[in-house]
């Protein structure tokens, strides 16, 4: 089991809270100047489109030095950042977390060009067999039926025109 | 009294008593689907009330709306993905609850405090439209302003541990929501030249993200990503449970129905308010968020009270609630209906008739919410490495449902990532999501009240509606200040009781 005392929870805290804190700053140096287009013409009065975000970022900038004073000098009560009992060596969860963005971009990339209905199938197909499932039947079963279901629901019953890519279904 | 009679005259036929019956059953389906909306729905349904008489046709859609409001609570608990944006605060203790193995309750309390609300919300509707919705139209931008101040400071509530914390969330929440052209002059704000981002940041993907996909990410990074069988549907709500949230449920129900009064607000406000409410007023404030039943009757009490009340301002002053009963005057436009306080004077039976078909939905919601919760409820039972590739087909399916658009699939995966990210460092979503639905309305309100005072702030204390959400207003924040001290000092000994804790 994964055990982190009070002082490195401190340490931790503390360096996300400092994270915010250089995340708002850049918000107020960078990111209004140069996220907002009309700040170079209207500047910071009171009804203009950057005031606004302005006050928030400033609000956000206090509320993190607050967070950083409060991990200084408090104690942290719980963490779940660290991970668990079930938690995996850094390299291995690395590697499964690329997986998972692969995978996502996967879907994202092939739903036009193969249709809902292949690319879900393949998705699907590949996650289940990753999450351990080796029984010939139970995977056909749920490799066919789980997205011939969730689009038959869509599809065909909501009537919602999900993407059909280059097969007549 | 005529009207009374006449209207009951209308109402009994075996086409009505149907048309809410259906009405109800596509709802809940709807409902319990996340990405498809009940506006969505009525949307589909409006073409088929052409053959309809209108009292049917208004009942349809009227039970589309309510069962799409109760059963987004289905969703919220099983797969911690809410069906509307108004059962986001259901999944803070239904989805724990569901963890634990008790997801038959969290359903058992979420469906018998969405009935009860439902129709203390159809009483309200009945007794006192015309009374509540003319004081609804006495709100001002100031008002507004005030209201969306009051229901910002919520975010004291759902914290979690660390106050400043929940308040950078809420922050960045609130940053998130300017993203998007500015609402009074129109500029862009944030977009990058993007024109998909000129609308602002869809709200469903985003919902769908932050609380679907993070569940997805964790499952694999797990050590054992692997098979979990056996039933955690888990026990049936008892008598003595359901009794001990009572006074929740119909504190709740007040909320919402008050809320649902007021045109703009929503079943997101009065959810999370009701919440609020009834973790502030609970004696062990602690057991929220981590499976406490009265948790999931206060949000479902708070967000189910909303959809009759609704219907107050459509019916009595024409005017929508919501997206969805903005979408149900299509239903009385096909059948040449003008929904206002002319309604009344002019079509008062058939008005008497709909309240009648209203009263029924609360039953009907009551027999359809048993019978298909038994069904719903066994989803818990599908082991985890086939639910979440299921999960993960169904968010991407219903993200592309909402506005047919590939761009939404990928504010979802970001908002994965970010919800995975932000569970990683403690950083609260609640307070987040809070701040990124109540944002655009406080900004509009508070920049329209500048613009119309002219630099005069007396406006935003110029009526004691303003005055009532003031003091409200700093009696939240002052609690909630004092309670995350009280929260932080009991952590403290705990911490110090025991210096080496597992993370």
């Amino acid at each position: 089991m994964v055990v982190m005392d009070a002082a490195s929870q401190k340490r931790r805290q503390t360096i996300i809270a400092a994270g915010f804190t250089v995340f708002f700053l850049a918000m107020l140096v960078f990111g209004i100047p140069y996220g907002i287009p009309s700040y170079a013409k209207q500047g910071l009065s009171l009804t203009s489109s950057a005031f606004y975000p302005y006050v928030i970022a400033v609000a956000g900038l206090v509320f993190s030095v607050l967070t950083v004073i409060e991990a200084r000098t408090g104690s942290v009560a719980s963490s779940s950042g660290d991970g668990s009992a079930e938690s995996l060596p850094i390299p291995a969860t690395l590697g499964r977390f690329s997986m998972v963005v692969i995978v996502f971009a996967a879907f994202y990339l092939l739903l036009i060009p193969l249709g809902a209905l292949l690319s879900s199938a393949l998705v699907f197909g590949f996650l289940v067999i990753f999450g351990g499932e080796r029984r010939p039947l139970v995977l056909a079963a749920t490799i066919i039926g789980v997205p011939v279901i969730t689009y038959i629901l869509f599809a065909k019953l909501a009537a919602v025109p999900l993407p059909r890519g280059d097969l007549p279904f | 009294m005529q009207e009374i009679l006449n209207g009951l005259d209308l109402f009994l036929s075996t086409q009505n008593v149907l048309a809410i019956v259906a009405g109800m059953f596509i709802g809940i389906v709807i409902g319990a689907i996340p990405g498809l909306s009940s506006s969505m729905g009525i949307a589909l349904a409006l073409p088929f009330t052409y053959g309809m008489n209108p009292v049917s046709a208004i009942l349809l859609v009227v039970g589309i709306y309510k069962g799409g409001m109760f059963a987004g609570s289905i969703s919220a608990i099983l797969i911690r993905t809410p069906g509307t944006p108004g059962n986001i605060c259901t999944l803070l203790d239904g989805w724990p609850l569901s963890q634990k193995g008790q997801s038959r309750k969290a359903l058992d309390i979420a469906l018998y405090s969405s009935v009860v609300a439902d129709l203390a919300s159809n009483l309200a509707l009945i007794l006192f439209a015309a009374t509540i919705a003319s004081f609804a139209l006495q709100f001002g931008p100031a008002e507004y302003f005030w209201l969306m101040t009051f229901s910002l400071t919520i975010v004291t509530s759902v914290a979690g541990d660390s106050l400043f914390k929940g308040l950078v969330s809420a922050v960045l929440g609130l940053l998130l929501a300017t993203v998007g052209l500015d609402l009074i002059y129109g500029n862009p704000r944030f977009t990058f030249g993007m024109l998909e981002f000129s609308g602002g940041v869809s709200f469903v993907p985003l919902l769908i993200g932050l609380f679907a996909i993070p569940e997805v990410i964790d499952f694999y990074l797990r050590k054992q990503a692997g098979l979990i069988h056996g039933s955690r549907s888990g026990p049936a709500l008892t008598w003595p449970e359901l009794r001990k949230c009572f006074p929740t449920i119909f504190r709740s129900s007040a909320i919402g129905v008050a809320i649902g009064a007021i045109p703009g607000v929503g079943a997101t406000a009065a959810s999370f308010l009701s919440y609020s409410m009834a973790k502030r007023s609970s004696k062990h404030p602690e057991t929220y968020g981590k499976g406490e039943v009265d948790g999931v009757a206060a949000a479902e009490a708070g967000n189910n009270a909303v959809a009759g009340a609704t219907l107050i301002p459509l019916l009595a002053l024409g005017i929508p609630g919501d997206v969805v009963t903005a979408v149900m005057i299509g239903a009385f436009l096909i059948h040449g209906l003008s929904i206002g306080p002319s309604l009344f004077q002019t079509q008062g039976d058939l008005v008497y008739a709909i309240f009648f078909g209203i009263m029924l939905s609360s039953i009907a919601m009551l027999i359809l919410g048993m019978l298909s919760m038994r069904l719903f409820a066994r989803i818990s039972d599908i082991p985890r490495h086939i639910l979440m590739p299921g999960l993960l087909i169904f968010c991407v399916f219903g993200t592309y449902a909402i506005q047919n658009s590939h761009f939404d699939i990928l504010v979802m995966f970001a908002a994965g990532f970010l919800g995975f990210f932000m569970m990683k460092i403690d950083l609260p979503v609640p307070p987040f999501l809070i701040a990124f639905v109540l944002g655009p309305s406080f900004e509009d309100n508070l920049r329209r009240t500048i613009l119309v005072s002219h630099g005069d702030y007396s406006v935003f204390f110029n009526s004691y509606i303003c005055w009532f959400f003031a003091a409200l207003t700093v009696l939240s924040v002052g609690y909630g200040v004092l309670s995350s001290r009280r929260s932080r000092s009991s952590a403290e000994a705990t911490v110090e009781g025991n210096p080496g804790h597992s993370a």
